[in-house]
């Protein structure tokens, strides 16, 4: 491409200033890493999948990218999972120069939950953290962080449930289900949330007698008929997951 | 493409079929380009803004015609920038000659040869027309189709020379596209086709087309899909070279495989945006034989 061509000394020498100037800034180190990232993961589409590699790039981000890459390899009901925080741990943890101390700080892991959640809404976002808040100068153990990212992975996978849930209410396809019946459901989740308890085996059994066919088509029944009767109302996806992801937080410990 | 296909490449076959190396090393040279007027510039924003624009496809806008011509991905996004460019000429139904759309495309692409106008020219006015006026939906459509299967068009050229050759001459070498997938064609020998084949134009359709699939899976290079041509060639018993690739450029199902451009009743619509699929990106699309699916 368009390269003034000088003397052969000349020239040399501006080809290692390029080469300086590349190493200097890590170029090769990005691009070693994006082309045995894109080798090892294959993406579909590898311009979109370049993009966000170099969205991403950046002293910190990295560091938090490489933590995100460990948590994601396996799932959390998998037994490799623990180990797997754990090494994310060691990651974050890492001091960042001689200078700085080592361990992680509230805002680094408050990054990190930010990015597993980044999919939900805002507002779940914000009354998910308010239950686990980290404050942004504390240092954060390891049992904390274990709870925590497997607390946001939790409530995405609920989310996720929440949407399918909605898919079948939604029988229009439109994003618009009935409200009366949603709100039904939301009732019936929110009264059998409040009786289970993992220390109590038997509720279990109470919830699942609940959540029988017949009770909760009757529950539905009637939703439905009132909805008939009254105006016709709609509730959105977006709302229905909101609703039901607080019903999730609600239940949550406040961690403290 | 299914999980054992993708791993079933290897590292080298994957990032050639992508070509990505093509664009790391472009944005490698880019920024040392860049450096040398800029001397303060931030190589971590640099990588980000050109990914960027290359994942919006707006990368090809103001570069060199060789860079807009390596890659598929690239041509069809210069497609897409010189219609987003200048559709409000067509919208005021102006018709230009070549020249004039070749200083369009001059703006866009400093280098631009005029020789590839030209062919486009040849495939509206079947003939060198310099001074003849087009409008812009029919010039975009042919540019379309000149521009992303330039290799295939050029092949499908030599083919039908070939074949009117041979039907011309039948002492000469019989272009006998496959034996075992097409039984018409094997059929079609000179001694007995000949003296009705000598005074109509151009070549069997169904002929010329099979010849040509025969030839894309031996070569392997990017072409249309295989129902397209089918599609195509159904159309017409017989047909001439540009005849065929009229009938091309006019296909809307090719217009959708390429994926950049909207439906032809759309191209004015300002409210349309560029479609942007991420299938078609993958540089090769290899026929099956008959079956019309791209694989």
């Amino acid at each position: 491409m368009a390269e003034s061509r000088g003397k052969p000394t000349a020239e040399s020498q501006k080809i290692d200033s390029k080469r300086q100037f590349l190493e200097g800034h890590h170029v090769n180190t990005w691009i070693k890493n994006a082309l045995s990232q894109l080798v090892s993961n294959r993406p579909d589409d590898p311009i979109t999948f370049l993009a966000h590699f170099f969205d991403n790039l950046g002293e910190d981000n990295n560091r938090m990218n490489q933590a995100l890459e460990m948590i994601k390899i396996s799932h959390h009901s998998k037994p490799s999972f623990v180990p797997n925080v754990t090494t994310a741990y060691e990651i974050l943890s890492k001091p960042k120069s001689s200078k700085h101390p080592a361990g992680l700080v509230g805002s680094t892991y408050k990054t990190l939950l930010e990015m597993i959640c980044s999919s939900m809404a805002v507002e779940v976002r914000e009354s998910l953290f308010q239950k686990i808040g980290p404050q942004d100068y504390e240092y954060i153990p390891l049992d904390v962080f274990q709870t925590g990212v497997i607390a946001c992975l939790l409530l995405v996978d609920f989310v996720a449930v929440s949407e399918c849930l909605y898919q079948i209410l939604d029988n229009s396809g439109e994003n618009a289900a009935d409200k009366h019946v949603c709100e039904a459901v939301i009732r019936e989740l929110e009264e059998i949330l409040q009786v289970s308890s993992y220390l109590d085996p038997k509720s279990y059994i109470t919830v699942g007698r609940k959540l029988q066919p017949d009770l909760l088509s009757l529950a539905l029944e009637d939703a439905h008929i009132s909805s008939n009767s009254s105006q016709k109302s709609y509730m959105k996806c977006e709302e229905f997951v909101q609703l039901t992801a607080q019903l999730f937080i609600s239940k949550m410990k406040p961690l403290k | 493409m299914s999980e054992t296909d993708k791993f079933g490449l290897t590292p080298e076959e994957y990032l050639a079929k992508h070509q990505i190396l093509v664009y790391l090393e472009d944005a490698v040279q880019q920024l040392i380009d860049l450096k040398q007027d800029y001397p303060k510039v931030d190589p971590a924003q640099f990588f980000q803004e050109y990914f960027h624009m290359l994942m919006d496809g707006n990368h090809t806008l103001y570069r060199e015609y060789q860079f807009v011509h390596t890659t598929p991905y690239n041509r069809a996004s210069f497609i897409a920038s010189f219609w987003k460019c200048f559709r409000q000429i067509g919208k005021s139904g102006d018709l230009l000659n070549v020249r004039e759309y070749h200083s369009l495309l001059c703006l866009i692409c400093p280098n631009f040869p005029l020789d590839l106008v030209q062919k486009t020219a040849r495939i509206i006015f079947l003939e060198d027309a310099m001074d003849s006026l087009t409008s812009f939906a029919d010039f975009l459509y042919a540019f379309q189709l000149q521009l992303y299967y330039e290799e295939f068009l050029q092949r499908c050229s030599d083919i039908y020379e070939k074949l009117i050759t041979t039907v011309r001459s039948p002492r000469g070498t019989v272009y006998i596209p496959s034996a075992s997938t097409n039984q018409s064609a094997a059929t079609n020998t000179p001694s007995t086709q000949e003296n009705s084949i000598m005074h109509l134009e151009g070549v069997d359709s169904k002929q010329f087309v099979d010849a040509v699939i025969k030839d894309m899976q031996d070569v392997g290079y990017r072409y249309p899909p295989a129902a397209v041509l089918y599609e195509v060639q159904e159309k017409a018993q017989r047909s001439t070279f540009y005849g065929f690739v009229v009938a091309l450029a006019r296909s809307e199902k090719l217009n959708n495989s390429i994926g950049v451009l909207p439906p032809r009743a759309e191209v004015y619509h300002d409210s349309v945006e560029p479609v942007r699929k991420t299938s078609n990106r993958s540089g090769k699309v290899f026929v099956k034989n008959g079956s019309g699916n791209p694989d």
